[in-house]
């Protein structure tokens, strides 16, 4: 089994929630709480980089934050390269790399080149190395030219982009990067997206963590994935295995020239048919549906179709995809 | 890379951002100015009227006011520096970004005043050459290397209830105690703009149960009267005591701040 980078047990992170005036009168000793993660254990190997997918609010930020030191875990643990992250903080911050896409966080009257001078001294890089590797990031990122700027003057994109070289300053083992690409142009994030699954992940054989609701993102450089839904882990696999785990329901896709008005009466979990959805086309329509994955299921919706007088031009499994995973396991 | 190092990195960078503001440097260098003039009239005025309070500090009111008010900066910069640099940072952001930095909470706490307190030199010389070119203040029998001790160990003192101002300001965000009971009470009753032994017997109690007191009287009585550092030991002993005591408590609670912050999710709340 590889070395792993990454381990967290039985997470779990409560947050109490502030009280009102009146709460504080009339139930002083009440106290409400907010679950941002509720047991989730997960193993990262060295050398991969995992998706943490997730819709606003499933927790993807804070899980990020706590393996960065930003916040104590309320319960379970995690360990970052073996350094369990609340009783090791120190040599836990001394191996990753933290990029988020919070602008707020550089100073913004010093230029681009100052901001990360400041950082690469508060992260510990020798002061011989320390001109050397920002040029190199400053070219990396596409900002050699603005570099003497204040980050005041930057734009969003380039703020963003900032960001990535702060948090490379030191080449981490591991890497959390936190919607990193979130104001950039395409261009840039498709660029940030190959650097780090190939400099970083397959060269350099580093550790990401990278939190997105970009289901595009994912797909192009996952190695594994983890869905979080209300604070619960919801599905940690590979990208494969992923696509390919058996779900319940298997997604068809069939080319007819109409749907028969007796096809929404028909169609339900008794038939077999979970949900469909109709694509309107010329001269034919697509019908998508996810049906029980027995064999009968399809025979069924098909025997249903042509006896209803429609005309089937063509049927066939379509791959699922990981918006397919994700609308599974999120709904 | 040493705490040194990361020291003078939190100075050049507050450097960088103070030396953005290029009017506010004259502004504050015409403040000053407005300030010793006004303090030098009232010493005119009112001067004659104290001169025996005045008596163990040479008798000049205006040398007496302006001692008081350079040097009260000290305490103003470190009860407030702390705090307000944490505050700055909660709200501009940059908190997370320092504290997820292989960097110590004391180094980063200690060294976000480094640069105000370096400030305050220069400006407290400056207020002194001022009063000395402009206003004839003797400082001829200053006794500079004592008044250099009875800084540091004001420092020392005065620092640790600004770290504890920004643990209250880590955990209350705005509305802090420590700067308003320890900073208001030590404007009022230190003697920074009056000697001590005008007031009631009661209140010189209270006056000399705070550090302000006993660094502006070893302030004054080095940088005026020329006074041995023996002769201001009960003074240096109390701030030797007060830092040794307060400094370790006062940097653990901030820790505990912090730790509750991230317990609590609020490191960036402000």
């Amino acid at each position: 089994m590889a070395d792993l980078a990454v381990v967290v047990e039985n997470l779990g992170k409560t947050f109490p929630v502030e009280k009102r005036w009146r709460d504080l009168v009339l139930r002083p000793f009440h106290h409400d709480t907010l679950i941002a993660l509720e047991q989730v254990s997960l193993a990262v190997p060295t050398g991969e980089l995992l998706v943490l997918l997730g819709p606003n609010g499933a927790g993807k930020s804070t899980l990020i934050k706590v393996l960065a030191t930003l916040l104590r875990p309320s319960t379970g643990r995690a360990t970052v390269l073996g350094h369990d992250v609340v009783a090791a903080e120190g040599q836990v911050r001394a191996c990753l790399g933290y990029i988020t896409s919070e602008e707020r966080s550089f100073y913004w009257r010093l230029t681009g080149r100052d901001n990360l001078r400041f950082f690469a001294v508060l992260q510990n890089l020798p002061a011989g190395a320390q001109e050397r590797r920002i040029g190199e990031l400053l070219d990396l990122v596409g900002l050699a030219e603005a570099a003497d700027r204040r980050f005041m003057e930057y734009s969003t994109g380039m703020k963003c982009r900032l960001a990535i070289a702060r948090g490379l300053l030191t080449n981490p083992p591991l890497l959390l990067m936190d919607e990193s690409t979130r104001s950039l142009d395409p261009h840039s994030a498709a660029h940030l997206r190959s650097f780090v699954r190939n400099s970083m992940v397959k060269q350099g054989g580093r550790t990401v963590i990278y939190a997105t609701h970009n289901l595009y993102e994912a797909e192009e450089i996952a190695d594994r994935v983890a869905i979080l839904h209300l604070g619960r882990l919801r599905l940690y696999d590979t990208l494969e295995a992923a696509r390919s785990r058996c779900w319940g329901t298997r997604p068809y896709t069939l080319t007819l020239d109409r749907l028969p008005a007796s096809w929404q009466r028909w169609a339900g979990p008794d038939t077999g048919v979970f949900s469909w959805r109709l694509v309107p086309g010329q001269g034919h329509c697509l019908l998508e549906v996810e049906l029980a994955s027995d064999n009968g299921a399809i025979a069924g919706v098909v025997s249903r179709l042509v006896r209803s007088g429609c005309r089937l031009y063509a049927c066939a499994p379509r791959e699922r995809t990981l918006q397919d995973v994700f609308s599974e396991v999120t709904t | 890379m040493s705490a040194l190092a990361k020291t003078a990195a939190f100075v050049r960078r507050d450097f960088l951002e103070d030396a953005s503001y290029r009017l506010a440097f004259l502004g504050q260098a015409a403040g000053m100015l407005v300030s010793a003039l006004t303090f030098y009239f009232i010493g005119r005025v009112f001067g004659g009227a104290v001169a025996s309070y005045l008596q163990p500090y040479g008798g000049d009111y205006f040398a007496f006011a302006l001692v008081g008010i350079a040097f009260a900066g000290f305490q103003n910069v470190a009860l407030e520096g702390f705090a307000t640099s944490v505050r700055n940072a909660q709200m501009m952001g940059t908190l997370e970004a320092l504290l997820v930095t292989p960097t110590s909470i004391p180094v980063i706490i200690l060294s976000s005043v480094t640069y105000r307190l370096a400030y305050m030199v220069l400006r407290t010389s400056l207020y002194l050459a001022m009063g000395v070119v402009l206003f004839g203040v003797n400082l001829g029998r200053a006794n500079y290397l004592g008044g250099l001790v009875v800084l540091v160990l004001t420092l020392a003192s005065f620092s640790s209830a600004g770290i504890l101002a920004a643990a209250a300001v880590m955990v209350f965000k705005r509305g802090d105690p420590v700067e308003f009971l320890f900073g208001n009470a030590s404007r009022v009753f230190s003697g920074v703009f009056f000697p001590v032994a005008v007031f009631p017997a009661w209140l010189q109690r209270v006056a000399w149960a705070l550090p302000l007191t006993h660094a502006l009287e070893g302030m004054r009585r080095t940088l005026l009267m020329g006074a041995s550092l023996t002769s201001i030991a009960g003074s240096l002993l109390y701030l030797v005591l007060f830092s040794l005591i307060s400094l370790p408590i006062s940097i653990v609670l901030f820790r505990y701040a912090v730790a509750n912050a991230k317990v609590n999710g609020t490191l960036v709340h402000y």
